[in-house]
C-alpha cells in the first residue's frame, strides 16, 4: 500500500514536472515565434524600403507589387506559421551562443514608368557614381553577370509602385572591391576579427577578414547592411543566437545514451546473440506471432531504409562535412539500445487476437505498461498522443514525403539531358555576356526559355501522373487487399539494398588509397570541425538528426512491426531489433556517406555552390559520376524504397488507428492515406513536409518518456533472460 | 415468453467476458446446447501486416486459430454440443446473414453500452445486427455499462 502511495506521489510529481517543462518550452517557443515573426516582418519592410527613407528629404520608397499566390501557396503559407510553432517546441534549442556579424551590402535602384519601354533612370541614391541610365540591353548584360537582384523566378525587371504610381524597377548590386555582394562576416572572438562566411558548411574564411577598424570604415561609408534594431552606435552590427542543441535531438540522444548505460552496453555484448537469433536458431514455429525474427526485422527495416539513407545522409555531409559522419555512426550505435528497449516492450505488452494476429507497439506498452506501475492516466495520455502523431506521421513522413521525394528523384533522372542542355546554355550565355554580345544572349535566352517551358510542361504532366500511378499501386494493396504486389515489392527491397551497397563498395574500392586520409579527417573533423565556423555542436547535431531521422530509434515505430514476431521472449525480439539501427545507419547510411565523401561530392563547388544541390541529387550525381548510368538504378531503388516505406508506414498508421477507433472506419484512414500519396506527389508544400517530419519526431516524446519509466522492467527481463541463455535453457531449432 | 421457444439461437463470440455472459443466457433460454450456434466473424486479412508481406499468414491459419480458441472455450465452459462457425466479413452483417441462413429464431448478443463520442467512434456490432437481422435479437446490457 505504501509503495502504491509512493508511486502515486511520484507520478503526480512527474506530471507536474512535465507540465512545467512543457509550459516553459511552449512559452519560450511562443516568444521565439513572435520574435521570429516580427523579425520576418521587419525584414519584409526593410526590403521594400530604402535605407535612405529615414532622411527627411529622401524620395518615397519603391513598394514592390506582390504577385497573386496560387491555392497551394496559400495553403502552404497559412499552415507555415503553425508548423513553425510546432518546430519551435520540438526543435527548441538549448545551449545557443551569440554571434556578431556584419553584411557587406549596397544597392542602387533604377526606375521607369510601367510599360513605357524607356531607359531605366537612377532613383536611389541620387548621388551615385554609377551611370545615370541603363537601357534593356545593358541591363541584360548586367543581369547575366549576376549584378542585378532577381526574384525567385529569376525576373529582374520588377513591378513596383511609388506613391501609388505604377513603375518598373531594377536593383543593382554594388560590390565593394572584391567582396561579393551580401557577404556576411562573422566575428571570431578569438582573433577579434570578422571572417567572411563561405557558401559551404558555414565555413569561415581564414584569409578574408575585416578588422574592427575596417568594419567601422565600411559602416560609416554606407557599405554595410543597417540593423534597425541596434541600440548601440554601430548600427551595422547584427547579433543573433546560433547553433544550439534542439530539444528533440537532446531527447533522442539523451535517451539512447541513458538506455545504453542502463542496459550495460547490451548493444555491444548482445550483438552476437542478436545475429544468432536472426539466423533462425531459436525460431519456434509453435510460438504465437505472425512472422519469424528475420521477417520481423526485414519488415521494420523496410520502413526505415529509404530516402533518409540516400538524401538525409547527403544533407548531413554537405552541411556538416566528414565530422558529421562520425556523429551519425555514434547515433546509430547508441540508437541500437533505444531500439532494443522499445521493441522488447512492444513484444512484452502486445495483444494476441483470437485469430493469432498481433496488435503491439508503443500505444500498447504505454497504456498497459505505465498502468502496471501506477501511472495509468499518464499511460493513456501518452498512448493516445503517440497514436495521433503516428497517424499524422504516416500521412506525412510515411506517404507525402516519400511520394514527393521519390517523384523528384525519378523526374530529375528523366530530365537529365534537358538539365544538361540548360546548364550548357547557361554557360554559353555567360560567355556571350563576357564578350558583350547582346544579340547572342537574346538568342540563347529564347532557346533557354523554350527549353525551360518544355521542362515545366513535362513536369506538370509527370507529377500528377506519378501521383496517380503511385496512389493506385498503394491503393490496390492497402484497400484492394492485393497481397502479391506488396509482398513482391517488399521482397525486392533487400535485393535493391544489396545492389546499392555493392555499388557503394565498388566506388569506395576505386578510391581505396584515399580511405586512410578520409578516416583521419572523419575523426579530426568530428571533434575539431571546420564546418559551422568550428562549432562542434553544429556538426554533432546535423549528424545525429539525420541519422535519427533515418533509423527512427526512440521514435517507437519499429516496435509495432517487431511485436508481430513469433516468440514468447520479449528480450529475444528486442535483441533482433537492435540490428535495425546497425544495418540502417552503421551500414547503409555509412555507405552513402563514404561515397559522398570519397568522391568529393560533398565539397563540389559546381554542384553545391553554383547549382545549389542538396539531398538525393548530390547522391545521384556522386554515383553517376563514378558509375555512368547508375542514376537509373538509383531511381528504381528510390522508387521501391519509397513504395515499401509507404506500405510499412500504412501498417503503423492502421495499427494506431485501430488502437484509437477499433477496426471500424479503417477505410477512412486508408482513403486519407492514398489521398496523401497523391497530394505529396503533385505539390511541393514545404511546410506540410516539415510538419510530417516533426510528427515523426513528435512520436518520440511520449515514447521516450514512457520507455524511460518502463526501462527497469526491461532491465529485469534482460538479466533474467541472459541468465537462462547462459545456462543453456533455450531450445534451439537449427 | 411462454410461446417463444427458440430452437436455434445464434451467439456471436469475441472471446471477451461479455461473450460468456451471452453464452450463459442463451444456454438458459435454449435448454439444450445443441440449439446454440456460436459464430466468430473475422475481418479481412490486412494486406500490409508483416505476417502477410513477409510471413505466410493466411485466412486459413486465422480460421484455424479461432477454431482452436472456440474448442478451448467449449471445453472450459462445458459447452460441448454447441455448433460453431467462423466466417469472414463485416461482423454485424455476417451475423445477421448467418442467422437467416440457418433460420435461427434468436440472436443473443452482448452490447458494450457505449454512449456519446465513444459510441460514435466505436459504433456497435449489436446495432448493425439489430438493423439487419430478420429474427428476434436479445441485446444484453453489459454489467458495467455507462
Amino acid at each position: 500500500m505504501r509503495i502504491f502511495k509512493l508511486k502515486q506521489k511520484w507520478s503526480l510529481l512527474f506530471l507536474v514536472a512535465l507540465s512545467v517543462i512543457g509550459a516553459g518550452i511552449m512559452s519560450t517557443s511562443y516568444a521565439q515565434g513572435t520574435e521570429a515573426e516580427t523579425k520576418s516582418k521587419s525584414a519584409t519592410t526593410k526590403s521594400t524600403e530604402n535605407p535612405s527613407v529615414e532622411k527627411p528629404d529622401s524620395p518615397a520608397p519603391i513598394i514592390p507589387v506582390k504577385k497573386n499566390k496560387t491555392v497551394f501557396e496559400k495553403i502552404d503559407s497559412s499552415f507555415a506559421y503553425r508548423v513553425k510553432q510546432i518546430g519551435g517546441v520540438l526543435f527548441y534549442k538549448f545551449f545557443q551562443k551569440e554571434q556578431q556579424s556584419v553584411t557587406v551590402e549596397k544597392t542602387e535602384q533604377y526606375i521607369r514608368d510601367a510599360d513605357s519601354k524607356e531607359t531605366f533612370k537612377i532613383y536611389l541614391p541620387k548621388d551615385s557614381s554609377s551611370p545615370k541610365t541603363f537601357d534593356e540591353k545593358e541591363l541584360t548584360l548586367l543581369a547575366v553577370k549576376g549584378r542585378i537582384l532577381k526574384d525567385k523566378d529569376g525576373k529582374y525587371i520588377l513591378d513596383g509602385k511609388i506613391k501609388k504610381k505604377a513603375i518598373e524597377f531594377v536593383t543593382l548590386k554594388i560590390a565593394y572591391k572584391d567582396i561579393p555582394f551580401q557577404s556576411k562576416y562573422i566575428l571570431d572572438p578569438e582573433d577579434k576579427k570578422y571572417h567572411q562566411l563561405l557558401p559551404k558548411r558555414d565555413l569561415l574564411s581564414k584569409e578574408k577578414t575585416l578588422t574592427d577598424e575596417e568594419v567601422k570604415q565600411l559602416g560609416t561609408a554606407g557599405w554595410l547592411k543597417i540593423n534597425k534594431k541596434s541600440t548601440s552606435g554601430k548600427s551595422w552590427i547584427f547579433k543573433e543566437k546560433v547553433s544550439g542543441a534542439p530539444f528533440m535531438v537532446l531527447l533522442l540522444a539523451g535517451g539512447a545514451i541513458f538506455f545504453t548505460i542502463y542496459m550495460g552496453g547490451y548493444n555491444i555484448w548482445g550483438f552476437k546473440h542478436a545475429v544468432e537469433i536472426v539466423s533462425g536458431k531459436y525460431d519456434d514455429p509453435e510460438e504465437e506471432g505472425e512472422v519469424t525474427h528475420f521477417q520481423a526485422l526485414a519488415s521494420a527495416l523496410s520502413a526505415t531504409v529509404g530516402l533518409g539513407n540516400i538524401s538525409g545522409v547527403a544533407i548531413a555531409m554537405v552541411s556538416g562535412g566528414p565530422g558529421a559522419f562520425f556523429w551519425m555512426i555514434m547515433c546509430g550505435l547508441f540508437g541500437m539500445t533505444s531500439k532494443f528497449v522499445e521493441c522488447t516492450l512492444g513484444q512484452k505488452y502486445r495483444k494476441v487476437n483470437p485469430d493469432g494476429t498481433i496488435l503491439g507497439g508503443p500505444m500498447r506498452y504505454l497504456q498497459a505498461g505505465l498502468a502496471e506501475i501506477g501511472l495509468a492516466p499518464l499511460g493513456i495520455v501518452f498512448a493516445v498522443l503517440f497514436s495521433i502523431m503516428c497517424i499524422l506521421a504516416s500521412f506525412g513522413g510515411g506517404n507525402m514525403f516519400q511520394a514527393n521525394q521519390s517523384g523528384t528523384v525519378v523526374l530529375s533522372t528523366l530530365q537529365k539531358s534537358t538539365n544538361q542542355q540548360l546548364a550548357y546554355l547557361d554557360n554559353s550565355i555567360l560567355t556571350a555576356a563576357e564578350n558583350n554580345n547582346v544579340d547572342e544572349i537574346g538568342k540563347l535566352q529564347s532557346q533557354k526559355e523554350k527549353l525551360s517551358d518544355e521542362k515545366k510542361q513535362f513536369e506538370n504532366f509527370f507529377r500528377p501522373a506519378y501521383g496517380i500511378v503511385l496512389a493506385f499501386i498503394v491503393g490496390i494493396v492497402i484497400i484492394g487487399g492485393i497481397k502479391r504486389i506488396g509482398k513482391a515489392a517488399e521482397k525486392v527491397v533487400p535485393t535493391m539494398c544489396g545492389v546499392y551497397i555493392i555499388a557503394c563498395i565498388w566506388i569506395i574500392l576505386n578510391h581505396i588509397t584515399q580511405v586512410p586520409e578520409l578516416a583521419l579527417s572523419i575523426v579530426t573533423e568530428a571533434f575539431t570541425p571546420q564546418a559551422f565556423g568550428g562549432g562542434l555542436l553544429g556538426v554533432m547535431i546535423i549528424g545525429i538528426t539525420r541519422a535519427a531521422f533515418s533509423n527512427e530509434a526512440g521514435v517507437g515505430s519499429a516496435a509495432i512491426a517487431h511485436s508481430a514476431a513469433k516468440t514468447d521472449e520479449p528480450v529475444r525480439e528486442g535483441s533482433v531489433a537492435l540490428l535495425g539501427p546497425f544495418i540502417d545507419t552503421i551500414i547503409v547510411c555509412s555507405m552513402t556517406a563514404m561515397v559522398i565523401l570519397i568522391t568529393n561530392a560533398w565539397n563540389n563547388d559546381e554542384w553545391i555552390v553554383k547549382q545549389k544541390m542538396n539531398g538525393a541529387e548530390v547522391t545521384a550525381n556522386a554515383f553517376s559520376q563514378e558509375i555512368p548510368g547508375f542514376e537509373w538504378v538509383l531511381s528504381v531503388a528510390v522508387f521501391l524504397f519509397a513504395y515499401s516505406t509507404i506500405i510499412s508506414w500504412s501498417y503503423y498508421g492502421e495499427r494506431c488507428w485501430e488502437f484509437l477507433f477499433g477496426r471500424k472506419r479503417l477505410l477512412v484512414y486508408k482513403g486519407l492515406s492514398i489521398i496523401c500519396v497523391f497530394i505529396g506527389a503533385i505539390v511541393n508544400m514545404g511546410s506540410v513536409i516539415d510538419f510530417s517530419d516533426y510528427m515523426i519526431f513528435a512520436m518520440a516524446v511520449p515514447n521516450i518518456l514512457g520507455v524511460i519509466l518502463l526501462s527497469p522492467k526491461v532491465k529485469r527481463d534482460l538479466t533474467d533472460y541472459w541468465k537462462r541463455y547462459k545456462n543453456g535453457e533455450f531450445k534451439t531449432f537449427k | 415468453m411462454s410461446d417463444f421457444n427458440p430452437k436455434k439461437i445464434v451467439v456471436p463470440v469475441d472471446f471477451s467476458g461479455e461473450t460468456e455472459q451471452a453464452v450463459q443466457s442463451a444456454k438458459e433460454i435454449a435448454g439444450d446446447l445443441s440449439h446454440i450456434y456460436l459464430i466468430h466473424v473475422l475481418v479481412p486479412l490486412d494486406a500490409v501486416s508483416p505476417g502477410v508481406l513477409w510471413g505466410d499468414l493466411t485466412d486459413d491459419d486465422r480460421k484455424k486459430a479461432v477454431n482452436e480458441r472456440m474448442d478451448e472455450l467449449i471445453k472450459e465452459k462445458n459447452l460441448s454440443g454447441v455448433n460453431t462457425k467462423v466466417d469472414f466479413g463485416s461482423p454485424g452483417l455476417v451475423i445477421a446473414e448467418y442467422a437467416k441462413e440457418i433460420s435461427a429464431d434468436l440472436i443473443v448478443i452482448p452490447s458494450h453500452g457505449y454512449h456519446g463520442i465513444k459510441h460514435f467512434v466505436m459504433g456497435s456490432v449489436a446495432e448493425r445486427v439489430l438493423r439487419h437481422a430478420e429474427c428476434a435479437v436479445l441485446v444484453l446490457r453489459r454489467s458495467d455499462a455507462d
